[in-house]
């Protein structure tokens, strides 16, 4: 593994989960707490990730990643500006599709990188425990400001992983070559 | 890799029921932290390691072929959906159906595993056996589960379903008491609820002339049925169709042809139900368990209280458990008063004190219904319950650690059980 391998996978499973357990959390206190608001995150999570998986070219990482934190916030704005609004579950929807692509698209390109099961699934399985107690944890102390918080935070901790893992995997330049 | 196999799959032939004796034991010894903390790691450690360690050795074949990968990948992705969504149709019609479906599954991954017809024959048998003994296991072992951890006199379950949205378990005692738990905590009981439903729904539909009403939650409906007395139109709104259905046919005790007309049940989410709803009540009941599971606590908020206010109509009410005694020293009591006094401008709390759960009525008008409240609960033989107003209860609830519920401090969802929990360690 190179050294930023573990940081990147454990980065990752903090961003799904933090962005995950926020939507499920929005979607149950600001439009409703039914069956339907989880099946269809669940559902579109899962959509996203097999489509991601089989499409021939994969969309491309960070523009997906970004995608499905614009849709949350999209989503986030209109039930905070009108709570309830039976439409804005079809935007979370969206955001769960954008998430569950955003995962099918990192699994593919770690394993393409590094042909590395194990610690791949093994890193990323603990960084989502560890989001999703620390998202946990944070809802019942203050979860107005955590759902506009952690979801952005935690993609764009995983994003600066993701860059400086790229740029230290980079051959050494060396200035005297000619 | 055989051996561990071989070991998974005996402990999730057991499952779930090995998981309700092994509680129910514990907690019969006296070991409630251990009865919290064995049966959550056996569940969710061990026996969630099967999985841990197949897929990614099943992927690792891919050896290094993208395509493959994520081929194989996708496919177990589906069949998880597929998982999900069989569970959620499987397990609220039947408990046993969906362990056999489970049974199946698993004998599946192991004989592909381990190829060889001997394999095949033992993981066959004990599917076969399993799902010929489904049914008496999950009777068998629920009722054993409310004997040893709930001090209950089982005679036989009534009633057992996994729901999409909870565990829901109707027990009859051996004196014909029935119980109704969802997710293993008591949310009616035929030997106590006939006092709840009086001060929770009978005294505020009392003063009220023909209430419009909405009863959230359902149980047994007694607060529902209360509220018809008065002679207005009732509506309960229940989330679990299967907990409404079920509290309907098991529990409820028929009431009267007339007000059966004027009373309808639709399943929703209240808040959801609110926020939509055209008509203004004259009364809204609260029949639900406490803030202390983060669904419902989401109906003890500031945020919730404050859309009900926009609802209710002009002289409305709002009657709801504090879940505690108020006069002692019940943290959620104080809470929630405290919550209804920053959105409500008219506020009373009902106390018996001596540990008794207190109750609490609000509106958004003032207005000074002590000495009725008083009168009616005197005229309804209940003198010992004691009337407090807002001013009385603002004092009261000026003590620390009694802010209100609002999506800003949930706290009250861990507050109770994380409490619980270190005391049973100690």
């Amino acid at each position: 593994m190179t050294p930023w391998a573990a940081p990147y996978y454990f980065s990752a499973g903090c961003a799904l989960a933090s962005l995950q357990f926020c939507l499920f959390f929005l979607l149950e206190s600001s439009v409703s707490s039914t069956w339907l608001s989880y099946a269809s995150v669940t559902a579109s999570w899962l959509t996203g990730s097999v489509a991601a998986l089989l499409l021939p070219r994969p969309p491309a990482a960070v523009p997906t990643a970004a995608a499905a934190g614009v849709a949350y916030y999209a989503c986030l704005a209109v039930l905070s500006a009108r709570p309830f609004t039976d439409p804005a579950l079809a935007l979370g929807a969206l955001a769960a599709a954008l998430a569950g692509a955003y995962s099918g698209v990192f699994f593919r390109e770690a394993y393409a990188e590094s042909g590395a099961v194990a610690p791949l699934f093994a890193w990323e399985n603990d960084g989502f425990i560890a989001g999703l107690a620390a998202v946990s944890a944070g809802l019942y102390l203050d979860a107005r400001l955590l759902l506009w918080v952690a979801p952005a935070a935690a993609l764009t901790a995983h994003c600066a992983v993701r860059h400086a893992r790229r740029i230290s995997n980079e051959p050494v330049q060396n200035p005297s070559a000619p | 890799m055989r051996r561990l196999l071989w070991l998974q799959w005996a402990t999730h032939l057991t499952l779930p029921f090995s998981l309700r004796w092994l509680g129910g034991a514990l907690e019969s010894l006296g070991s409630d932290a251990w009865a919290t903390a064995l049966p959550l790691f056996f569940g969710g450690f061990w026996a969630s390691s099967l999985y841990s360690v197949v897929l990614p050795r099943l992927l690792a074949q891919a050896q290094g072929d993208a395509a493959l990968f994520s081929r194989w990948y996708a496919v177990e992705l589906a069949g998880g959906a597929l998982g999900l969504a069989a569970t959620a149709l499987v397990g609220s019609v039947s408990p046993p159906a969906l362990a056999a479906l489970y049974q199946a599954s698993l004998a599946a991954i192991v004989a592909l595993l381990m190829p060889g017809w001997k394999t095949t024959a033992i993981v066959a048998t004990g599917a076969a056996l399993f799902l010929g003994s489904a049914a008496r296991l999950d009777a068998g072992s629920t009722a054993y589960l409310f004997r040893a951890g709930h001090d209950l006199d089982v005679a036989r379950v009534v009633f057992s379903a996994d729901t999409p949205y909870q565990r829901a378990v109707i027990i009859e005692e051996v004196d014909g008491t029935r119980h109704l738990y969802l997710d293993g905590i008591r949310h009616y009981g035929s030997d106590s609820l006939s006092e709840f439903n009086y001060l929770v729904a009978g005294l505020p539909a009392s003063i009220l002339e023909k209430p419009r009403t909405v009863v959230v939650g359902s149980g047994s409906y007694e607060a529902a049925f209360r509220s018809l007395v008065k002679g207005g139109r009732v509506t309960s709104v229940e989330l679990d169709p299967l907990v409404a259905e079920a509290g309907l046919r098991l529990l409820a005790v028929p009431p009267p042809h007339e007000p059966a007309s004027r009373w309808e049940i639709v399943v929703d989410d209240a808040k959801h139900h609110f926020a939509h709803m055209r008509e203004r009540p004259d009364l809204v009941v609260l029949d639900v368990a406490g803030p202390f599971q983060r669904q419902v606590a989401l109906l003890y908020t500031a945020e919730f209280l404050t859309l009900l206010k926009s609802r209710l109509a002009e002289a409305g009410l709002l009657s709801l458990p504090l879940n505690g005694d108020f006069t002692g020293q019940s943290r959620a009591a104080c809470r929630i008063a405290r919550t209804l006094l920053d959105v409500f401008p008219d506020v009373y709390v009902l106390a018996r004190g001596g540990g008794a759960s207190s109750f609490a009525i609000a509106g958004p008008a003032r207005r000074n219904l002590k000495p009725r409240l008083a009168a009616e609960l005197l005229a309804a033989g209940r003198g010992d319950v004691k009337v407090y107003d807002r001013a009385e209860v603002e004092q009261m609830a000026d003590r620390p650690g009694c802010g209100p519920i609002s999506l800003d401090s949930l706290d009250i969802v861990w507050d109770k059980g994380w409490t619980r929990l270190l005391r049973s360690f100690r």
